[in-house]
């Protein structure tokens, strides 16, 4: 019975792609085809449908952006900036079913930068308003005697279209020197004993030397 | 893409996934049920509706 089925299944398809284009069309439509036809709708419709919601979602959202600026006698170690980092995963949301499929729900986030403006380094954190105070608290537990301002964004002070008559641009990312597999270093390995009590710990050391060299229009 | 733009898109795909859907029955059935691939087009309202606010 099944095989009789299949055989005449197999002789369907051969009788429609022995005709014209629109009757081959409908055929393979009858056959089935439209299930791949929907499939491919469904999955492009929900992700619109999906995207759509985020855009609802965030639409009232409010960000702003922080500097941060550390006396130099504020002596911390590279661990203090790790504890900033736990103390802001409590940013994290559980979104149930409904808050994710039907209200677009996104999970806010932070964009941490360290910018130099001919020379003057600062470390900037993007937020959205609603973790304002969990950015701040983050920050003056690790550093007390730190000061946290609200600037605007220096994005807005720059040219939109590069290069133009006075300005060029030069881009570069980091990529990883071993396999994926291989641990990442981390700053307890950038540690330095110059005498018995003092240790130096800055990982970042030379990264922000080469900031502080960029001159003047830069 | 602005709300509406994204409203309009997606009522569109479901309504042709509808007229897919009917298609493929129209063409492998008797050719009966005409009407049913008119209610189709009312796809369109009905998913606009749906995904308003």
């Amino acid at each position: 019975m099944e095989t009789d089925f299949l055989l005449s299944y197999i002789q369907n398809v051969f009788d429609v792609f022995s005709q014209g284009s629109f009757a081959v069309f409908a055929g393979v439509m009858a056959l089935g085809g439209w299930l791949v036809i929907v499939w491919l709708l469904f999955f492009a419709g929900l992700h619109l449908y999906g995207e759509m919601l985020e855009d609802r979602y965030k639409k009232d959202w409010e960000w702003v952006l922080l500097a941060i600026d550390v006396p130099i006698e504020n002596v911390q170690t590279p661990k203090a900036v790790e504890q900033t980092f736990n103390h802001l995963a409590g940013a994290l949301e559980n979104a149930s079913f409904p808050e994710q499929y039907i209200y677009g729900h996104k999970q806010r986030w932070f964009s941490f930068e360290i910018i130099s403006i001919e020379g003057y380094i600062q470390f900037l954190i993007r937020t959205e308003r609603k973790f304002y105070d969990l950015v701040v608290a983050s920050i003056y537990a690790q550093y007390p005697n730190a000061e946290v301002i609200e600037v605007e964004d220096y994005v807005n002070n720059v040219p939109e279209k590069y290069p133009n008559e006075f300005y060029n641009i030069w881009g570069a990312d980091f990529g990883l020197a071993e396999h994926e597999a291989f641990p990442l270093r981390m700053y307890e390995q950038f540690k330095n004993s110059i005498g018995k009590d003092i240790v130096l710990s800055d990982p970042m050391g030379t990264f922000l030397e080469s900031f502080s060299r960029i001159g003047a229009g830069e | 893409m602005s709300d509406n733009s994204y409203r309009l898109v997606v009522s569109v795909i479901g309504t042709l996934a509808g007229a897919f859907i009917f298609f493929g029955g129209y063409v492998a059935g008797t050719h009966g049920w005409w009407w049913a691939g008119v209610l189709v087009l009312a796809l369109f309202p009905i998913i606009n509706k749906l995904i308003s606010h």
